[in-house]
Parts: C-alpha cells; sequence; structure tokens
C-alpha cells in the first residue's frame, strides 16, 4: 500500500520495542536531494530540448568539418583545376566544382572558418564590450547612466550599412574589417540587456550584504552582479552570433566583404549568380550551409533561453 | 450535511528530478455555514488540497481521489467547463496577492460585472448595480468614484477587499480564502478579518481558510485541519487544537510562538530540523525526523488516523496502546 | 545609564522620486524623517511598524548602505554619518546586517563556504584562517562542515538564514541590524532563529537592531521598543513600560490588530480597527502623521507635529493629546 499504513490487526500486534520513544537529532538537518549545480542543471533543460540538441550536433559537425577536412583534403580552396569546370556533385567534389574548376566543398568549408570565427569573434567582442559598459552604467545609476544610455541610443540609431560600407571602403575587405565594422554598434543590444540586469539585481539583499562587507565596484560586478545576470546575457550573446555570421555573408554577398580567392558563404554566393539557371548547385550548397548554420545557431539560443530561465518558457 | 466532502485525495507534481508527492490520502469534509481553517507550513500540501479540489492545478500535477462531492455534485466526473462554471458562482476564491488575480487592464467595475453577467445572466444595469451594491457591502469608501478606476490604483488593503467582492458576488456557498493576509499589515489585515467575519455571519457562507498564522485561524475559524508533509495530522475544534492537542507537531507549533500576553521572558521551544523534501518524503510518519517522541514504529509506518471523538482525530503511533503516554510540555 | 554604543540623532533620509533633468524640482520621499534614539551594548532594540514606516530605512542607514541625508550617527562618540565610502570602511567592519529574504540574501552561484567567507576576504585575511572560521561559524549555527560545498537552493529557509547569521557573524562585528529575520520563515523556524540570536547576544555580547512587524516576537526577544509611523518615532519605551502601558493611540491600535493565537481570548479581545490606509509617504500629512487615522484627533495635531517627550521613567512619546 502507497501509504505504508499496517493493517489494523497487524499494527496493534507490533512488538513492544517498536514504542520506544529516543532517537538522535543528527538526520534532522540531513539534505536528502543529490547537490546539484545551477549548470547543471541548465545542461539537464537543455538536453530535453530535441530541436537544440540537433542544432548542437549539426553545427559541432559543420565546426569539425570546417577544421580538419581541409587538412586532409587533396583540394585547397584557391587550387583552379580548368579541366573540371563546373561539374556537378560527384563522388570526387562532393559539392561539385565552380566556373575555376575548383572544389566548392573544400571552399565552402573555408568559408565556415570564416563565418564561424567572425560570428565568434563578434560574440565575444559584444560579450566584453557589452558585460563592462553595460554593467557600469546599471551600477553606478543617476546621471553617468543617463548619460551613457544617450549614448547607446545615438550609436543604435546610425544607419548600419552606411558606416560599414564606409569602414569596408576606408580599411579594406578583410576579415579583421568585417569584425570590427559589425562590432561597433552590435554591443549595444547586451549593454542594455546588462544594464537592465545590473540594475534589478543592484538592490538584492546579497549585493547589500557584499557591500556592507566592503566590496568595491569591481568586485561586486565580478562576483555577485555579472554571474547572476549570465542567463540573459548568454542568450544576447547567442543570438548575436547567427546574425553577425547572416551580415557577413550578406556583406560579402553584395560584393564588399571577403574577397576572391578566399571563400565566404556569401561570396560564394554571389559568384554562382550568373550560373544560377546552369549550374544551380553552385547557389544550393553555400545556401544550405547558410540555412543550416542559422537554423542550429537560432535552435540553441532558444533552448539557452529555455534552459537558462525556465520562467520564460510557455 | 457536508458542502464539501473529500475522500483519499492523492496529488503528486512531476518535476526534473522526480515526483513530487504534494498531497498524500488527504480526507475531510465542510459542513454548510462552517468557517474551517487549514493551517501547515509551506510545503505542507495546504494549498494544493484546495487546489486540486478546485482542479485549478497545472497539467504536470497528478490527481487522484476516491471522491470529492461537492454540494452533492462529484466534482473527479466533471468537465473542465463544468468546472469552470463553478468557480465565481458557488464557490469564490481569495488569494494572497490580489495584483495576480485581478486583470490590470480592467476597471474593477468591469471584473466585478464579469461573473454576474456570466453566472448570473444579468444584464448591463443590474450587473452594474450589484457591483456597486458589493463595493458597499466589503466597506470601501466612495464606491460610485472607486468602480471606474483601475486595480493600481487600490492600496493592497483595498485591492484584497475587491478580490472578496468578486469572490462573494453571486452568492458563493463556500469561500476559500488562501492566505488572504499574509501580504498586508497588522492594521489592514485586522480590517480584512473583521470584513470576512461580517461577511461570514451576513451571507452564511461556508469558509475554508488556508494560512500558517495561528492568530488568524484563532480569530476566524471553528474547526481546524492540521497539515504536515502532505497529511493532515491532527483535526478538531478550535478549542480542541488549541487547550487539547494531542498531535507532537501541533503541540510545537503552538510551543514556537510567542504569546502577546504571556511572559515575554519565556523560551520559545522550537521545532528541530527542517520540513521533509517531498520528492523524497520520509516512509513513515512525515514528523518522525523532528519529532522529540519518536519511536522506531515512526521510520516505518505511516500511522493511522485515531478518532478521538466527533471532531477530534490525530494521525500519530502516539496513540498507539502500547505506545508511553506523553502530554504537552507548557 | 552607561553611555550608548550607537546614538541617533535627529537621522534623515530622503530619497529623490524618479529623475528629472531639472535638479531642485525634484519630489522627495522622506522614508526617516528627524529620529532619535540611543543603542546600548549588549541590548536589543525592536524597531516596529507597518511597511513603508521607514524602519528598514532606518536598518539600512545605520550600516550605511545609505548615506543619511541629515543627521548624526554616533558609534562610540564618532559621527559616521558624513563619511564617505571610503572612511567609512573601517567601522562598517563592527556592524553587520540579516536581511529578510533568505532567498535573496545569498548569491546562488557561490558555494555556502564563499558565502560565509566572503566579508574576511575582502578583509584580506589568508585562505586556511579563512576556512577555519568558516568551519568554526558553521557550527556554531547548527549546519555541517559538509553542507559547506552545496549551494544556497538546496537549503530550506531557516538553513538559509543560518547561513546569513554565519556570514554576519564572519567578522565578529558588534551591532547587528536584523531586518525582519523571520517574517519569511515558517512557525516553526522562526523559533531556532530567534533562539539562536538571543544564545549568540548572551555568548558574544551582541548588540541587536530588532527591525520587525511582528510585535509578540518583538515583545519576546527586544530590550526597548520603538514603534515608527511614516517615517516618525512615535513611541519608545522599554519592553515592560510599552506592552503594560502603551500611551501612543496608534500603538494601541496596533497591538490590539495582531491576531491572537488563542480561541477564548480572540473571542474576548475587542479590536481598535483603524480607518483607512496609511498616507503616502511621498505626500504626508500636515502635523502628526498619524491623525488622519486617529480617533482622539484635535485642531493641534494638524498644525504643529508632536515632539518626542519623556512623559516619565525613560517612555518617550509623540503625541498632543495621549500621556497627560
Amino acid at each position: 500500500m502507497a501509504l505504508n499504513v499496517p493493517e489494523s490487526k497487524e499494527y496493534l500486534s507490533l512488538p513492544d520495542e517498536m514504542f520506544v520513544i529516543g532517537q538522535d537529532d543528527a538526520e534532522a538537518e540531513e539534505i536528502v536531494r543529490p547537490s546539484t549545480t545551477y549548470w547543471h542543471d541548465v545542461w539537464q533543460r537543455f538536453r530535453r530540448d530535441r530541436l537544440a540538441l540537433v542544432g548542437l550536433i549539426v553545427l559541432a559537425a559543420i565546426a569539425l568539418m570546417a577544421i580538419f577536412v581541409p587538412m586532409v583534403s587533396p583540394y585547397s580552396y584557391d587550387g583552379m583545376d580548368l579541366a573540371s569546370m563546373n561539374q556537378g556533385p560527384s563522388l570526387q567534389h562532393p559539392c561539385g566544382t565552380d566556373q575555376m574548376g575548383r572544389d566548392l566543398f573544400i571552399r565552402i568549408l573555408y568559408g565556415a572558418r570564416i563565418s564561424l570565427s567572425i560570428g565568434l569573434a563578434a560574440a565575444a567582442i559584444n560579450f566584453v564590450i557589452g558585460v563592462v559598459y553595460g554593467g557600469l552604467s546599471g551600477y553606478i545609476g543617476g546621471r553617468a547612466d543617463m548619460m551613457m544610455m544617450r549614448i547607446v541610443d545615438i550609436l543604435s540609431s546610425l544607419p548600419s550599412l552606411l558606416y560599414i560600407v564606409l569602414i569596408m571602403l576606408l580599411l579594406g575587405s578583410n576579415v579583421g574589417s568585417v569584425i570590427l565594422a559589425l562590432c561597433l554598434t552590435s554591443w549595444v543590444g547586451t549593454a542594455r540587456v546588462v544594464r537592465s540586469e545590473v540594475m534589478r539585481l543592484k538592490h538584492s539583499e546579497y549585493v547589500l550584504a557584499a557591500r556592507l562587507s566592503g566590496a568595491n565596484v569591481r568586485q561586486l560586478l565580478i562576483r555577485h552582479l555579472v554571474p547572476n545576470a549570465m542567463g540573459p546575457i548568454i542568450v544576447s550573446t547567442a543570438f548575436l552570433i547567427p546574425s553577425a555570421i547572416f551580415s557577413e555573408s550578406f556583406l560579402s554577398f553584395l560584393g564588399i566583404g571577403i574577397q576572391a580567392p578566399m571563400a565566404s558563404w556569401g561570396s560564394l554566393a554571389n559568384y554562382a549568380i550568373p550560373m544560377l539557371l546552369s549550374q544551380p548547385h553552385q547557389m544550393f550548397f553555400p545556401v544550405l550551409a547558410i540555412c543550416l548554420t542559422m537554423f542550429s545557431l537560432n535552435f540553441i539560443g532558444d533552448g539557452l533561453r529555455d534552459a537558462l530561465d525556465p520562467r520564460m518558457k510557455k | 450535511m457536508n458542502l464539501l466532502e473529500v475522500k483519499n485525495l492523492n496529488t503528486s507534481f512531476k518535476i526534473g528530478v522526480g515526483t513530487v508527492q504534494a498531497v498524500r490520502g488527504v480526507s475531510f469534509h465542510v459542513k454548510e455555514a462552517e468557517s474551517i481553517g487549514i493551517v501547515g507550513e509551506s510545503g505542507s500540501g495546504k494549498s494544493v488540497t484546495m487546489l486540486s479540489v478546485m482542479g485549478l492545478l497545472p497539467n504536470y500535477a497528478t490527481i487522484t481521489a476516491d471522491s470529492l462531492l461537492f454540494d452533492g455534485k462529484e466534482l473527479t466526473k466533471m468537465t473542465p467547463k463544468e468546472l469552470r462554471a463553478l468557480h465565481g458562482s458557488d464557490i469564490g476564491m481569495i488569494f494572497q496577492d490580489p495584483m495576480t488575480s485581478l486583470n490590470p487592464l480592467f476597471t474593477v467595475q468591469n471584473q466585478l460585472m464579469e461573473p454576474l453577467r456570466i453566472h448570473q445572466h444579468m444584464n448591463r444595469a443590474q450587473a452594474k448595480a450589484r457591483a456597486l451594491e458589493l463595493l458597499k457591502l466589503v466597506e470601501i469608501p466612495d464606491p460610485e468614484a472607486r468602480l471606474k478606476q483601475y486595480p493600481h490604483e487600490f492600496s493592497g488593503g483595498m485591492r484584497q477587499r475587491v478580490m472578496i467582492a468578486i469572490a462573494i458576488a453571486c452568492n458563493p456557498k463556500m469561500v476559500i480564502a488562501d492566505e488572504p493576509t499574509t501580504a498586508l499589515d497588522v492594521t489592514i489585515q485586522a480590517q480584512i478579518l473583521d470584513l470576512l467575519n461580517h461577511l461570514k455571519r451576513e451571507m452564511n457562507t461556508s469558509i475554508i481558510m488556508i494560512t500558517h498564522d495561528l492568530g488568524v485561524i484563532a480569530s476566524m475559524c471553528s474547526r481546524i485541519l492540521v497539515m504536515y508533509g502532505g497529511i493532515i495530522c491532527e483535526e478538531g475544534t478550535a478549542r480542541e487544537i488549541f487547550y487539547d492537542a494531542r498531535h507532537p507537531y501541533t503541540w510545537g507549533l503552538l510551543n514556537s510562538i510567542p504569546k502577546i500576553h504571556g511572559d515575554p521572558n519565556e523560551k520559545l521551544i522550537p521545532i528541530h530540523g527542517t520540513p521533509p523534501d517531498m520528492l523524497m518524503p520520509p516512509k513513515g510518519c512525515p514528523f518522525a525526523p523532528r519529532c522529540e517522541y519518536c519511536m522506531p514504529v515512526c521510520r516505518e509506518y505511516m500511522p493511522p488516523r485515531t478518532v478521538l471523538n466527533e471532531t477530534h482525530a490525530v494521525t500519530c503511533h502516539l496513540m498507539h496502546p502500547k505506545a508511553p503516554k506523553v502530554t504537552r510540555e507548557v | 545609564m552607561e553611555n550608548a554604543l550607537i546614538s541617533v540623532r535627529n537621522l534623515k533620509m530622503y530619497f529623490p522620486v524618479g529623475t528629472s533633468f531639472l535638479p531642485g524640482r525634484r519630489k522627495v520621499l522622506k522614508a526617516v524623517d528627524d529620529v532619535s534614539f540611543d543603542l546600548y551594548a549588549g541590548e536589543t532594540f525592536g524597531l516596529v511598524g507597518e511597511s513603508g514606516c521607514g524602519k528598514t530605512t532606518v536598518g539600512r542607514t545605520l550600516v550605511r548602505l545609505y548615506k543619511p541625508t541629515g543627521g548624526q550617527i554616533l558609534l562610540d562618540g564618532t559621527d559616521i554619518a558624513p563619511m564617505d565610502e571610503r572612511t567609512v570602511l573601517p567601522y562598517r567592519k563592527r556592524m553587520q546586517m540579516i536581511f529578510q529574504d533568505p532567498y535573496a540574501s545569498l548569491n546562488p552561484r557561490m558555494t555556502v563556504s564563499s558565502i560565509i567567507g566572503e566579508p574576511l576576504k575582502l578583509q584580506g585575511a589568508k585562505a586556511d584562517e579563512i576556512a577555519a572560521r568558516v568551519s568554526e561559524l558553521i557550527e556554531q549555527v547548527g549546519l555541517k562542515k559538509d553542507h559547506l560545498n552545496r549551494y544556497p537552493h538546496e537549503f530550506s529557509g531557516g538553513q538559509r538564514q543560518r547561513i546569513g547569521i554565519a556570514r554576519a557573524l564572519a567578522t565578529r562585528p558588534q551591532f547587528i541590524v536584523c531586518d525582519e529575520p523571520i517574517s519569511a520563515l515558517d512557525v516553526s523556524i522562526q523559533a531556532q532563529v530567534i533562539n539562536m540570536l538571543e544564545e549568540l547576544q548572551e555568548k558574544l555580547g551582541m548588540t541587536y537592531l530588532f527591525v520587525s512587524h511582528d510585535l509578540s516576537m518583538v515583545r519576546h526577544i527586544s530590550h526597548r521598543v520603538g514603534v515608527m509611523y511614516l517615517g516618525h518615532m512615535v513611541e519608545l519605551a522599554s519592553v515592560e513600560e510599552l506592552y503594560s502601558n502603551m500611551q501612543h493611540p496608534y500603538t494601541q491600535a496596533l497591538m490590539s490588530a495582531v491576531p491572537v493565537a488563542d480561541p477564548d481570548l480572540a473571542a474576548k479581545s475587542q479590536r481598535i480597527v483603524l480607518q483607512g490606509d496609511v498616507p503616502a509617504p511621498i505626500d504626508p500629512p500636515s502635523g502628526c502623521p498619524f491623525r488622519t487615522r486617529c480617533r482622539y484627533a484635535v485642531k493641534r495635531c494638524a498644525e504643529e507635529r508632536p515632539e518626542l517627550r519623556d512623559i516619565g521613567g525613560g517612555h518617550l512619546l509623540a503625541c498632543h493629546v495621549a500621556g497627560k
């Protein structure tokens, strides 16, 4: 029986020694639940999100291939082979070749290297600037906060395409200038998130307790405020990665991003335009790579959001 | 006649790490025009019990019961739609935080009229007149002007009055009040308790008061259920619980609060330890790990319910004929 | 009487309401207005009142989490009220605080041992010193050493509150502000925490400012009690005097509103039910703050704020009508 109530006859005939008062109170403070950390719980919740898990696997596969396949492949991203131009997918060239006979598969993987590293670099830079700027603005508050936030407003109201094109023209088209152009203002989103989290947390009692013990602003931010604001910060950064990758592809597609012979998904798609009708696979594979990466990253972002903050989940 | 009869109610929640057994075999009844109090600490299952009866739990909760009889109707056999029809008409509810149950986008008048129009099929004019009458009944000053205001324009105490007005709008047979005064200041709490007492006399409804505050229970309720670890460990009239308690947990509760009129230097006797984790409740009596009078049997078996008289029942192994006789330390 | 450990003189704490471009045109919220009292070493001073009366602000201002707008806070004769963050640091070490919400007062990302050890670490103690003190403290509050590597969410409310007490004790302060330390706890756990505070006071000679709205618990733990209403101290006396001879109409109403956990007494007792709500602190009434709800209010109450005066035996009262 679920409740473990002894049957009455059986109950009345229980032995006398069962009815002696006395126990050690040692176990009154026992904690029976196994110890778990916050990040363990987050992983448990994330794991249950199928789409996010698939996204993570696809992304990991793309990243691993981008790192290792070019090391062993007989082809290089700029190795032309005029004997095998414009071939369709085959065993030798899984994604076919382009109009210069370069292996499209390897070029897409090189593109993945560029796209993923631009995404990661942009996310890392955004994270650092956003956390420091937003953290200080939120913690100091008052007039300083107002000034800092007005600067953010101005930055975010500039038309981004305009100054991105300007920077690319000034600094030349390379990976570094693409990252610079993308990071120049995209950290304002992270900064806003961090600021609102810090504003919310700075009045919490554990922060007061730390102030009482003599913690200064830096210690408060590093030990108390930022770690507790980590969930929303990670989510906002996670969604930054796909938008940075997409922006880079977009710039390269317009022809002002990564330049030939370097390969980026955007420029690959750009080169495929003239051949669109006769060689549709040259357009299809780079676009497929962009789509897969976008979907994966967005699913991972969704999964992270739900896992980091269960309350936000419907 | 019993207005509400609950037999062997079990409620559990599936969460990530396992199943929380919030309510474990609870049976009780509420008579017509009776006010009963359910007292217990957080996690004792007192709120979950009433929410289960009302069918208001989220869908990851599993509820089983032999019978949930309200006013002769079997609640377990009702469709969600029929249950909803019952809420707000025959059963009124008052929650701890009125702000979460009032819609901030509608005026108080709108929210008062809604149940009247749905359940009582009143027309606009009738509903409006009744809404005004209700605000007067809950003693809100300047009711005509207040009707057109939004919930955020009311203070905490006034909001709770509005909640009460909505709860009693359709002359319910039973009102469930879940910690209705916990969020309020003492002087406002006194006002609300006075109002509830007054309404009870006037409208002849049953009131189920869920609270952790023994003071509130003592001034409101004629019969009391003491809950701990998902079971009812003692039930009786207010006098039986306060002056002739038999369960060590009830003793512990009474001993751990200072008396406003007693000796101020009297030492408080706390219950040591912490409440059980209902994810893994103890095998036997849930109170055993914290009980001063714990016996080996308490660890092994859930105690049976021992009926002392018509109103007083205890769920404790100390009632066993072989158990030593102990009384409350005062 | 012996010298006070802390003397509070005409303490004022105003908060600006809303931010505005134009300074000077802001509204201010007078959370604490002209409050004076003394705290003697080894005593518990209870501060009672309803939400918004300024009792928590008094506690937080005393430990200088806020910089007071005016008045003095004399700690052993030194005025710490006008000091800035840096100069107040050495004085702040002698003061600590226990917070209301055991679920919000511990950083959820830190282990228990780093929470308790943090004040020591910030003072620059060595790692092994911290470890030794932390394990001493955890046992002092009745928890076990193997709890040290767990995170706050694994503990119950009462256990968390005891971790908060251990943290407050870490730097061996003389004075602790207990800000509603039991109001978020279950009844059976409240007594555990209260008994622990009393024990620590006996053993370590601690001085407490016990901020609470629970009048029966304040009566139990305090030696002297102050009653606040809308930022003002309206009555102040020793526990015996106050609870047997309360004079202020507000104190009387507050006391009679406490629900008595005794059905026979509850049935007999006559409640003084106050009409209406506490006025908004942003727009307090003229004269006596309580006059809008007071049964005995006369014309003078609206014109002139009653001063806190001694009506005999250290019983202080701020009322034009009562106590004559």
